[in-house]
């Protein structure tokens, strides 16, 4: 038989920490007193003036207010809980091309948000729960360019037309405190802090990075090679063998799910002053670190 | 257990590399060998470190491609030479850009479209413009501003891709 004492702490060390995300108050710490009785007990019960004595009650229909519950105008809060939501900034294939032709972006190496926020021509404020780059379809009769590009969100006509072209388009999450730092990775680098490990995403969010048919980071890359060819099939075009690419190590390049930024692991430190990376070797940092 | 106060003196132990000036109260977060403090390696290779460059953002414009692209944008056609026998010329803005706006009345729904940094005779531009529009729209009916101090042309309506088409096939 299995100690129980170790047995318990074993469990709680897969468990998750204690972290400001997940603390709560402890139960039943906010239950309210009983209402004490005002005066005698016979009059709260069965007053002896007004509308209850009377039995003055508001006519059938009438649940509180002036308006009957049966006329009231039906509501519709599409934006309840806006401030909560995640949200991604557009951006179009038209500006991506624009941004392309005017030399903004490189198309050599791989795309991802940083990359687009390094522009300067990007807006992504993670202070307003933005997650990240929606590639939208405007302009896409225009678009030509073809890349490996990492975006937050996209839909399928959009995936349709980067793989039409023979590039390669990945949907990855990250959590807001990565977002902060690819936002604006020289302003995160001089705050002196480690480079932090991207966390999985939420329960309502790792359907869609799971999913081959998104071209999601986390799904198999055999069924998205299959999800490659049905899409090619569905929209009608013959699919560019990548294999056969000159670029074909960088449109193949993508970035290990616990991985913020590209060639370093997270857990380095960079000093940008005398122009080193420090890497801890403590096996405690490492396996901390580790994807 | 995770000696996270140790973090923040990892980014100032690099300094110890340029810097020999260190408070000796201060000497011992910089020693590798303290056990203290979290053990770390320097990684100094160059492939590395371009990762690095590679992050920051941009802090000037890149200069003006010399050829445009599938998105409509081109560069300025005119040579200096040709430039300087019109009585008129538009400038890029500093992102290569052509400065046509749109404006809106916040009252009811009146566009202006405006053409920004006109250099020479605003009206000449204006005539051009209105003769171009009316072809088009295949009406007279074009209202148009013009502003010498501060040197814009505006047409009543949603005109921003028309005025832009105009101005590249001037060569601006």
């Amino acid at each position: 038989m299995v100690n129980l004492r170790i047995k318990s702490l074993e469990v709680l060390r897969h468990l998750p920490r204690v972290a400001l995300n997940n603390l709560k108050d402890v139960p039943h710490s906010s239950w309210r007193k009983a209402k004490r009785i005002l005066g005698s007990r016979r009059e709260v019960n069965w007053p002896q003036k007004g509308q209850k004595q009377r039995q003055q009650y508001a006519r059938l229909g009438f649940a509180g207010g002036s308006n009957r519950f049966y006329l009231e105008v039906p509501k519709e809060p599409y934006n309840e809980g806006h401030q909560l939501r995640r949200h991604y900034p557009p951006l179009s294939l038209g500006t991506l091309q624009l941004m392309i032709d005017t030399g903004r972006i490189d198309v050599s190496k791989p795309i991802d948000l940083g990359t687009i926020c390094n522009t300067c021509l990007f807006n992504c404020e993670p202070k307003d729960r933005h997650f990240g780059v929606h590639l939208t379809a405007e302009g896409i009769d225009k678009f030509r360019a073809k890349l490996n590009i990492e975006v937050q969100y996209a839909k399928e006509p959009v995936i349709a037309a980067i793989e039409r072209l023979g590039g390669v388009i990945t949907t990855a999450f990250y959590n807001i405190l990565c977002v902060e730092a690819k936002v604006d990775a020289e302003k995160f680098l001089k705050r002196g802090l480690p480079i932090p490990r991207r966390e999985l995403p939420p329960e309502d969010a790792f359907e869609y990075y799971s999913d081959a048919k998104n071209r999601g980071y986390l799904a198999d890359p055999k069924i998205i090679a299959e999800e490659r060819l049905k899409l090619s099939q569905k929209y009608g075009y013959e699919l560019p063998d990548i294999s056969k690419d000159p670029d074909f190590a960088m449109l193949t390049y993508r970035k290990d799910p616990r991985q913020v930024f590209d060639g370093l692991r997270p857990g380095w430190l960079v000093n940008l002053r005398d122009k080193i990376v420090l890497r801890p070797t403590d096996p405690e940092y490492i396996k901390y670190y580790e994807s | 257990m995770l000696r996270r106060v140790a973090l923040p003196f990892l980014g100032r132990a690099g300094q110890r590399l340029s810097s020999t000036d260190i408070p000796e109260k201060h000497l011992d977060k910089f020693d590798v060998d303290n056990p203290n403090y979290t053990k770390f390696e320097v990684v100094s290779d160059p492939d590395v470190w371009s990762h690095v460059e590679r992050l920051m953002p941009k802090k000037i414009v890149p200069p003006s491609p010399t050829e445009g692209g599938p998105s409509g944008w081109t560069p300025v056609r005119l040579t200096r030479e040709e430039a300087r026998e019109l009585p008129y010329f538009v400038q890029r803005t500093r992102n290569h850009m052509l400065p046509v706006y749109q404006r809106v009345d916040i009252r009811g729904p009146r566009y202006v479209t405006v053409v920004r940094k006109v250099q020479g005779d605003p009206w000449a531009l204006r005539n051009a413009l209105k003769e171009h529009i009316k072809q088009i729209r295949g009406t007279d009916d074009v209202t148009t501003m013009v502003n010498e101090l501060t040197q814009t042309v505006g047409i009543k309506g949603q005109l921003v891709e028309e005025v832009k088409d105009f101005l590249i096939m001037k060569g601006f």
